[in-house]
């Protein structure tokens, strides 16, 4: 005798398996009056950032959210050529030279913005003891315990800072790490994590943490219940200890709707695009006639002297260095 | 007798993992892959120490897990008492806490010298898969018989003989099922070990993002990913093989309606404090900004507050993450049932295929994402851009949850009924309807939990393949804790203590029909 319950529920499974292979081809695809713009996760310009665009020329925008930086240049270098999207926003100069080998991009990036990753004081927590400025100041005595930086192997500030060190200390940079170790900094694998365990204004037990030169107009905006006009800052930047990251937005090689997909670069370098920037990426515009906001012009500090390194550097050294780097620091 | 072969149910399931996870990973291994540096990969330190760390924190955390949570679950699956249901969704709603907030109340209940230690991430472990133990063993010790063990006692055996006897030799296979479940996701563990084990301790799954991601490796990483996937299912065949499938003495469920004795219940709060604890603590800072109290948090999650540079719908949000977690689990749920007949009989050849099954345990987020994006990138096969990638990304996680929940529950159901049944004259639906699925509710709803579970809470493959107007809570989380700022934090916890609620209330509503 044989059981045969077993048709029914094979019937069923199959059914399940066409519904989900029929369903499947639903999305919208780019088409002339609706271009798809690959960016990574934290980038969310206000609602209604694009209508002056979509007036203009016709053309709506979608969003396709592509994880990190990192994680957004190795999928598109693994599909160069036939991109999931048209325009590509926000390959940073530590990552924009493999962008560039890989070939992802039709003809050169443009600069859309930029930043700078520098070491954030907690003002309260800090007390009577001076604010750090340079480098070096964080390997003196009374700092030491207080820092903490994110591993760069896992974080694209940690890497920006450790990139910072190298140009600020060329081959000696080993040794100013070193130091650091010796005076007790603390590695932590993400910014989320450094600033919002470790740091003290969040409880943590370090009152310096790696972050942006545009954390403390965040503070401000953010703060609850909010500060009252002309407040002093709650957090400071130790100003020469900035490494300045770039951005970059480029038209994807492969992308059936070049043309469209340009004039959309050129409304993300634009000013109406660029002065929604500060307040919402917390980044400057790099184009110069888009406006500074009150709260950037009040509490984010004018960064004079910053490091940087040709981006051919970075690609060719980043697996040497952060190898390195662990050799040193996390042993 | 013979039965007629089952072979055919586990077709839906094989071809889910063809097409989530083997056929992916094939091709993005011959595309990627340089010979070179097959041998060479290895001889890293980073990816040594990742090998072996691996390795021995896993081993660890499941020997944790396992102690935890075998007396939990006889308690749990023998008696009724107050508030058993709301312990059961407890228990389950630890699988979707976003680690970023659990890894904040971890660090805030644990003592200073264990930050950032192994033990600290054995115990996280343990507090993440007690419920696989749970929802694993728990059915199956639900369904014996009281007699066995009345039986015992009258003859004289002591509490611990009857342990060692009846009790342990019954739920053996499952105990083995949720222990190797339970390894697996302690030898892939990413979010945990990375928040709590700081940056010296990096499991293989942290070192193949590592590559592909910051290195540009992806060559190393796609070796790594195919050695990650050998070894488990190696691991996971000898595992299966060794095992053979004991007969289960069968008697409706019935919850014994004594009261709980001191020592379990004492021995139950202490677990239930364990799970409470870092839930209170992430309902408490999210109603925290850094000098008081308040509520803004939630009044800008909920659309009351209108916060400029903060741009979240969490109503879309909720609504997304429900859709995306229904349909993972409408396609998980029967694939995994229909699989587990096939792989429930011994006699079956293609028991060997239930290995393939636990496939998408064992290959990193990451890599499935990148492989995904290059395997279906051609007309009429582009899914890239089609939002139903995510769920069936999500099912295909959840394929060896639901069929490692439901193997002892269909083993236990005695084929006599069913002939039974077919000797009374009921057709091959009516037998469906009124004898297998009623047997397998516990089964169902326990396969429902999990998917809906693991689809919610799913962050790698998703961040992935998100568009902006349809992020999950989990996206929408992780980018509130992405900047500086009281109200964005205050925010970013609230919308974890939803995630966890909305869990909690679905696992709730569906295990209320288990057990009874």
């Amino acid at each position: 005798m044989k059981t045969q319950f077993v048709r029914p529920a094979l019937r069923a499974s199959f059914l399940a398996m066409i519904f989900l292979i029929a369903s499947s081809c639903s999305g919208t695809p780019s088409s002339t009056s609706n271009l798809t713009l690959i960016a990574y996760d934290s980038f969310l310009p206000p609602e209604g950032a694009f209508d002056a665009f979509t007036e203009e020329t016709g053309i709506t925008v979608q969003i396709a959210l592509s994880g990190d930086t990192g994680e957004m240049v190795a999928k598109a270098s693994l599909t160069s050529g036939n991109p999931e999207g048209d325009v590509m926003w926000g390959v940073d100069n530590t990552f924009i030279s493999r962008a560039i080998k890989s070939e992802i991009f039709v003809g050169d990036p443009t600069e859309v913005d930029f930043g700078y990753v520098c070491v954030n004081y907690d003002i309260a927590a800090l007390g009577e003891t001076e604010a750090p400025t340079t480098l070096n100041d964080l390997t003196a005595p009374q700092y030491k315990g207080m820092l903490v930086v994110e591993n760069p192997a896992t974080s694209s500030p940690g890497l920006a800072f450790l990139l910072g060190t190298v140009a600020a200390f060329g081959d000696n940079w080993p040794d100013y790490w070193r130091q650091l170790v010796a005076n007790d900094v603390l590695v932590v694998d993400s910014w989320s994590e450094a600033y919002y365990t470790a740091f003290t204004r969040y409880g943590g037990d370090r009152p310096l943490v790696v972050s942006y030169s545009t954390s403390p107009p965040a503070e401000m905006i953010f703060a609850d219940p909010p500060f009252p006009k002309g407040a002093p800052a709650v957090t400071g930047v130790a100003t020469e200890t900035c490494f300045k990251q770039i951005e970059y937005a480029g038209v994807l090689r492969g992308s059936e709707f070049t043309k469209q997909a340009q004039q959309l670069v050129d409304y993300l370098a634009g000013p109406i695009f660029q002065s929604l920037l500060p307040e919402s990426l917390f980044v400057y515009p790099a184009n110069e006639d888009a406006a500074l906001p009150q709260s950037f012009i009040d509490y984010a500090p004018t960064i004079t002297t910053s490091y940087s390194l040709p981006s051919e550097d970075i690609s060719q050294n980043r697996q040497a260095w952060i190898e390195q780097w662990s050799d040193i620091v996390l042993r | 007798m013979r039965l007629r072969s089952t072979s055919p149910l586990a077709i839906p399931a094989v071809i889910l993992v063809l097409i989530a996870a083997v056929i992916p990973l094939i091709v993005l291994s011959a595309s990627v892959i340089s010979g070179a540096d097959v041998i060479s990969i290895w001889s890293k330190s980073s990816v040594q120490r990742a090998l072996i760390f691996s390795t021995w924190q896993a081993l660890l955390s499941t020997a944790l897990t396992i102690c935890l949570g075998l007396p939990t679950t006889w308690f749990l699956s023998r008696y009724e008492f107050f508030g058993r249901q709301v312990f059961m969704a407890l228990v389950t709603v630890t699988f979707v806490l976003p680690t970023v907030a659990v890894g904040a109340a971890f660090l805030a209940l644990l003592p200073k010298g264990l930050h950032h230690s192994t033990m600290a991430i054995v115990v996280a472990h343990a507090f993440f898969n007690i419920s696989i133990v749970v929802r694993t063993v728990g059915p199956r010790w639900n369904s014996v018989d009281d007699r066995l063990i009345d039986c015992a006692q009258t003859l004289g055996a002591s509490p611990l003989h009857i342990w060692q006897s009846i009790i342990l030799p019954l739920g053996k296979s499952a105990i083995l099922s949720s222990a190797a479940l339970t390894f697996f996701m302690c030898f892939t563990s990413y979010g945990i070990i990375s928040i709590l084990g700081g940056p010296g301790l990096a499991t293989l799954d942290i070192e193949i993002y590592r590559r592909a991601v910051q290195l540009g490796d992806l060559s190393g990483a796609a070796i790594l990913a195919v050695a990650q996937m050998l070894l488990i299912v190696t691991i996971f065949f000898i595992w299966s093989r060794g095992r053979t499938s004991e007969l289960i003495s069968f008697r409706s469920r019935t919850l014994n309606p004594q009261k709980l004795p001191l020592g379990p219940k004492c021995f139950l709060f202490g677990v239930a404090a364990f799970f409470v604890a870092p839930v209170l603590a992430l309902i408490a800072s999210s109603m925290r900004t850094g000098r008081s109290w308040s509520l803004t948090g939630w009044r800008v999650l909920l659309g009351i507050q209108n916060q400029k540079g903060i741009e979240i719908d969490t109503w879309q949000a909720m609504q997304t993450s429900a859709k995306y977690a229904l349909i993972a689990a409408g396609i998980a749920l029967p694939t995994g049932i229909a699989a587990t007949y096939a792989f429930s009989h011994r006699q079956s050849a293609n028991r060997q295929l239930s290995t393939l099954t636990i496939l998408p345990l064992a290959i990193s987020p990451v890599v499935i994402g990148l492989a995904i994006l290059i395997t279906y990138d051609f007309d009429p096969f582009d899914f890239r851009s089609s939002w139903l990638l995510i769920p069936i990304i999500h099912s295909a996680i959840a394929l060896p949850f639901v069929i490692r929940a439901a193997l002892p529950v269909v083993q236990g159901i005695p084929n006599d009924l069913r002939l039974a049944a077919a000797t009374l004259g009921a057709g091959s639906w009516r037998r469906l309807l009124t004898v297998e699925i009623p047997l397998l509710r516990p089964a169902i709803s326990t396969g429902f939990a999990f998917s809906l579970a693991m689809s919610l809470g799913e962050f790698g493959a998703t961040s992935f393949l998100t568009r902006r107007e349809s992020r999950t809570l989990p996206i929408i989380i992780a980018g509130l804790f992405g900047r500086a700022g009281e109200i964005p934090r205050a925010t970013g916890m609230a919308a974890s203590v939803v995630l966890i609620l909305v869990t909690a209330m679905i696992v709730l509503s569906v295990d209320r029909k288990s057990y009874s």
